[in-house]
């Protein structure tokens, strides 16, 4: 409300009311900013900004970042900031990208407009995304609109995690600040990150075994790929695939238990293995020594052994596995990839590493991996808004009802540890 | 934040050269001014497709036309050479003018549910209050810029949500 009075003392009237009206579209709760519309709209005195209102690029960038558009849109015509520099390139892309579309554009396109238009850019662009693998193939104009979308809410994501994540202050070692590109962007750039690592520092003792680990790990994905790419059956998500799934999105901790699971059942040798390390790599992160211990890893794998019933996660515990099994189905529908209402991926003409790097649900971040960015920078509320917006157009969504009611509790939660005062704190990224 | 705000390169992109079915919105330019056209032309190529009309009976023609498929019609406020000039041929299209004050060849004209801007090189002698009261949506400044025109044709359509 401070930027719209603002925009108005300025004399950009219409942004103002542009602004007001697409906070009232975004959450028509908030009945002093439609008071304040209406106020604007009779064309009478809205009254000066209570604070010191910095009208930047800051401003314009955070409100992109949460799926204010048209808000951003109408700060940055209001004022000089849309002609110059970058906020003149950000004003055409939102210009672009907010434009109406076409009259005779089909159903989904018109939904994603709607969703752009009201504060549902993620919505929007899991919407486009979802359409994009589907046929006929999507009009020019919208696909340039999809790789706009993607860039102003997703690569601007990256940066900032980069910002937060890559931190020295936040990593215990250099090491550990060079691998945590691995949890952050997936197994294949944490290799990549790693070489550049070693090169660097060839005399740095420990960088030549991660990088080992990590060429290991990198050949199961290889080898794990080229099998589902070779089969013709339905592979369920359990096992080295789940596994694998798992790290190659740089999320080892889940990928611990799948392994560990394999060893009690299976008495799998590539599995122990491979746990070894990923353990590794997780010492590492956490800034311990290299190897463990020889009586703790005696006692680990005696306990791995002797406790079969043990209570730690199954694959069956981890969300996606178990009784949500997710599925991944091979070369049945060969034209295209699609990814189907039941939450299964369908794979079309794509073999080895292909495979998986071209999986439908990991090609390209979606609204649900956006949401859980913003976990991992502490926006909660952010992402929760999310996921309700998501639900909004997919109500069946059973893992996204759950994440909802888990951030809502764990926003509860935070406001309740801090006596209601809203703060953000970093969280790993799920 | 600071004002150092960073991303990667934003998407390049060359749109496409126009043809009938090239999918994006189709917007009415009525102007007599052929460099007007051109620079506008420019700067909204990326999301619209303009259907240029010079004069008010071009544009009446294109209005029947096309008015199935428009999202916007621009129109110069002063039209030169043209018996309507912008704010009238505004006024016809609301349905503001008496079926008798209208000229023959702008009557009958189809029912246009989309917004009308008004675009003047002198922006600054017209109040976007007046443009208003005569059935306009918005006054703006040639040539016109993608983001200022997305802008109000966004608020048109938010203002039906709310």
């Amino acid at each position: 409300m401070d930027v719209a009075r603002a925009l108005h003392r300025r004399g950009s009237v219409a942004e103002s009311v542009a602004l007001l009206r697409a906070a009232v579209c975004r959450d028509g709760g908030q009945a002093a900013t439609r008071l304040l519309l209406d106020q604007a709209l009779a064309g009478a005195e809205v009254g000066a900004p209570s604070a010191t209102v910095e009208l930047g690029y800051g401003l314009v960038d955070g409100w992109i970042r949460r799926g204010m558009l048209v808000e951003a849109l109408a700060l940055l015509s209001g004022t000089s900031l849309g002609s110059r520099d970058k906020g003149r390139e950000w004003a055409t892309l939102l210009g672009e990208l907010l434009a109406p579309v076409p009259v005779d554009a089909e159903d989904s396109l018109r939904q994603a407009y709607r969703q752009l238009m009201t504060g549902g850019a993620s919505v929007a662009l899991t919407l486009l995304d979802e359409r994009d693998r589907k046929s006929p193939a999507l009009p020019a104009w919208a696909r340039r609109r999809l790789e706009v979308l993607r860039w102003l809410l997703l690569d601007n994501a990256e940066v900032l995690e980069d910002r937060i994540d890559s931190s020295d202050v936040l990593a215990p070692s250099e090491l550990a600040a060079a691998l945590g590109a691995l949890k952050r962007k997936g197994l294949l750039v944490g290799l990549a990150t790693m070489k550049e690592f070693a090169e660097q520092h060839p005399d740095h003792g420990d960088a030549q075994r991660v990088l080992d680990a990590l060429e290991t790990l990198v050949a199961n994905l290889e080898e794990e790929a080229s099998r589902i790419g070779s089969s013709n059956q339905t592979m369920p998500m359990v096992g080295h695939v789940a596994a694998m799934m798992q790290l190659r999105m740089g999320n080892l901790q889940d990928a611990v238990p799948m392994y560990e699971k394999l060893i009690r059942t299976k008495d799998d040798e590539r599995a122990r293995v491979l746990l070894g390390e990923v353990e590794l790599l997780l010492r590492v992160l956490d800034g311990q020594p290299l190897d463990e211990p020889d009586e703790l890893a005696g006692e680990s794998t005696q306990m791995r052994q002797s406790d079969p019933f043990g209570d730690e996660p199954t694959v069956d515990d981890y969300p996606g596995g178990g009784g949500a099994t997710m599925e991944i189905r091979l070369p049945e529908w060969p034209e295209e990839a699609s990814v189907e209402e039941s939450g299964k991926i369908a794979v079309g003409e794509l073999s080895g590493l292909d495979a998986i790097e071209g999986g439908a649900t990991t090609q390209q971040p979606s609204a649900d991996q956006h949401a859980e960015r913003l976990v991992a920078q502490g926006r909660l509320e952010e992402a929760q808004q999310i996921y309700l917006g998501l639900l909004e157009v997919w109500p069946d969504r059973e893992e996204w009802v759950q994440r909802a009611e888990e951030l809502g509790r764990m926003c509860a939660e935070r406001r309740a540890a801090t006596g209601g005062v809203l703060v953000r704190v970093i969280l790993p990224v799920k | 934040m600071s004002e150092a705000v960073t991303r990667p390169p934003a998407p390049g992109w060359t749109p496409p050269p126009s043809t009938e079915a090239d999918g994006r919105a189709l917007v009415l330019y009525v102007d007599v001014d052929d460099d007007s056209f051109t620079e506008t032309s420019e700067r909204l190529r990326r999301a619209y497709k303009l259907v240029r009309a010079q004069k008010d009976r071009d544009a009446c023609e294109a209005i029947r036309e096309h008015h199935e498929d428009l999202v916007a019609v621009l129109l110069d406020v002063d039209m030169p050479g043209s018996i309507l000039d912008g704010i009238l041929l505004t006024r016809i299209l609301r349905g503001r003018v008496p079926a008798m004050g209208v000229p023959p060849f702008a009557r009958n004209l189809p029912d246009l549910d989309v917004p009308i801007v008004l675009v003047t090189s002198r922006a600054e002698s017209y109040a976007n209050e007046d443009m208003r009261r005569y059935g306009g949506d918005r006054l703006m400044q040639k040539p016109v810029e993608i983001h200022k025109l997305t802008l109000a044709l966004a608020d048109w359509h938010l203002a039906r949500e709310v």
